[in-house]
């Protein structure tokens, strides 16, 4: 049981460093676009980024839950708001 | 209009608790050159700009200013969360304890309450992009200053983060002045504002 809490929580680390990786590139990108926002190649750069981040966004909702209000669009056998009830991200 | 993400921008884990160093880092929550004043100035800024893509650069930016100021707010809450009353007598936190307790308050690290008077929103392209360039170079001093008093790893390495976005912000705000400038007619260059006189 401790060995999966474990695991579980190294899974989650995991999954939240893609996440934040690839929406650190993304606002990275975002910001060079709006000073150089005829560049094609990237704006090209940006989309797939962007997509990458959906789906590391996305993966990690599925497996531990929401990062954002707007992913929360099944009840999925929900019987409690953990959106309010699961710590915030400094504890 | 803003989402909340359930995440810090750069990952926290500091496992020592240092009232000492709080008291440092608590100026980039609301000190003189802190987050929150940037923040503030950029969001500010940003309605009278005449320019969409540097309107918008002050938007991306003072977004991204929040989350920073999210961050050393979970720093100096990672910091002092354990702090025993002897530990608070003995390390010079006592003067901010009384008032605040453990909570976050905007201060500088000498005690001075946040202040709109720390940064300005001037109305005009040329001086409010001078004073985000400011700005930026203010903050990575601070920025320069924490790192040569804090030896703590986990501290430092989201301090070197931070300071990191310091510089990159300084790269697009000097990119955003060459744009205005660009598009000012030379011939009245010093004596026109177009966030008025167009």
């Amino acid at each position: 049981m401790v060995a999966n809490k474990e695991m579980n929580s190294a899974a989650k680390k995991k999954m939240l460093d893609r996440v934040n990786e690839l929406s650190f590139a993304v606002v990275e990108m975002n910001e060079y676009l709006d000073t150089h926002p005829y560049e094609k190649d990237a704006i090209d750069y940006f989309v797939r980024l962007n997509r990458e981040y959906n789906k590391a966004k996305k993966a990690y909702y599925e497996a531990f839950g929401p990062l954002t209000i707007d992913q929360i669009d099944q009840v999925n056998g929900m019987t409690a708001w953990n959106w309010a009830l699961e710590d915030l991200p400094w504890r | 209009m803003w989402n909340y993400e359930k995440r810090l921008q750069y990952p926290l884990k500091i496992k020592q608790c240092n009232p000492k160093i709080a008291q440092i880092i608590i100026s980039q929550y609301g000190g003189p050159d802190g987050e929150l004043g940037a923040s503030m100035r950029y969001l500010s800024q940003r309605y009278t700009m005449p320019y969409p893509e540097i309107a918008g650069l002050l938007t991306d930016i003072g977004t991204e200013e929040l989350a920073h100021f999210e961050m050393i707010g979970a720093i100096v809450y990672q910091l002092t969360k354990d702090l025993t009353p002897e530990e608070i007598k003995n390390s010079g936190f006592a003067p901010y304890y009384v008032d605040h307790t453990l909570a976050l308050w905007p201060q500088a690290a000498g005690g001075i309450p946040f202040n709109a008077c720390e940064f300005q929103s001037k109305g005009d392209v040329i001086t409010d992009l001078n004073e985000d360039l400011a700005a930026e170079q203010k903050a990575r001093t601070t920025y320069d200053n924490i790192l040569r008093l804090v030896d703590d790893p986990d501290v430092c390495d989201a301090i070197r983060f931070l300071r990191a976005r310091e510089i990159v912000h300084y790269q697009r705000f000097g990119e955003a002045l060459r744009l205005a400038a660009e598009k000012l007619d030379e011939k009245n260059f010093y004596a026109f504002n177009p966030e008025f006189d167009s």
